[in-house]
């Protein structure tokens, strides 16, 4: 298991530290930034269905906040280049289950996860959408590749091929997403 | 009617582009669709097509027309994944 406690934990602070600096070499603050990073990823390694993944989970972002918290970045945390196997999203948005409440009252972060990864449902409903993180769930189950979600302090896991919900003892604001794709090298074990 | 859904784009991602897109294609280009005629959506050429772009613009199409839609061209992983979403 790759996403140790120390692992996620030093993201969460590196994407702090950015967020707080306003920092625009990982932040797009409008859905227009994010598709220009993601079109030049997707054509400068052939990552299709990995881009068509961040592509979801990024536009998220931008579907689902107008305000973002105080004191921190708008829009969505994208670090794609160093070391192309991951991909880091976030956001400092509402998060999954405030996302949801006007649909679905969760009891818990875990349970909105849960409900988001493997239902459909949407907090924009009537609008008919809610597909999203069941297509980054299935297709990053089927190609084995590792994924870590946490919005609070809930977080969908998918680690050799077996997806697990559980919580995480540091409650983040809005969305951390960590994809780990074939090849390449880590930049935080430096593997 | 075979439309070539690389016109739009290579890189199909977001809901407001895949509705924008239907909506462009509602004024110019189903505007000569007759009743029995069958629209051929071909992906030829489209790299990445996410389940949020072929949402909006798929169910669009299902909507406004009841004719058969037929997808050709789908062997490229974004656009078979995310067809076998929007299609279930």
């Amino acid at each position: 298991m790759i996403f140790t406690d120390e692992y996620i934990n030093g993201i969460i602070l590196k994407v702090e530290e950015a967020s707080k600096n306003k920092d625009k070499d990982y932040f797009c603050s409008s859905r227009d930034v994010f598709q220009v990073r993601i079109d030049s990823y997707a054509l400068g390694t052939s990552k299709y269905l990995e881009s068509a993944i961040i592509g979801e989970i990024g536009n998220n972002t931008f579907d689902h906040n107008w305000d973002f918290a105080e004191g921190h970045a708008r829009g969505t945390y994208l670090k794609l280049y160093d070391f192309e196997n991951t991909v880091i999203l976030a956001d400092f948005g509402r998060g999954i289950r405030k996302s949801l409440e006007r649909v679905y009252q969760a009891k818990d972060d875990k349970a909105a996860l849960e409900i988001a990864f493997t239902q459909q449902i949407s907090g924009r409903a009537p609008e008919q959408r809610g597909n999203g993180l069941k297509f980054v769930l299935e297709n990053m189950q089927k190609k084995n590749w590792d994924l870590y979600f946490q919005s609070g302090i809930g977080c969908c896991i998918i680690s050799d091929g077996i997806v697990t919900f559980k919580e995480n003892n540091v409650d983040i604001l809005g969305c951390l997403a960590i994809l780990v794709f074939d090849g390449g090298k880590d930049e935080y074990t430096n593997k | 009617m075979n439309i070539q859904i690389s016109k739009f784009g290579e890189i199909l991602m977001s809901r407001p582009a895949g509705k924008d897109a239907f909506s462009m294609a509602n004024a110019y280009i189903f505007s000569d669709l007759t009743p029995d005629e069958k629209i051929e959506l071909d992906f030829a050429g489209v790299k990445v097509l996410t389940p949020s772009w072929a949402d909006e613009f798929v169910t669009g199409i299902k909507k406004s027309f009841s004719n058969t839609i037929e997808f050709l061209n789908t062997d490229n992983e974004s656009v078979e994944a995310s067809l076998k979403v929007v299609l279930n």
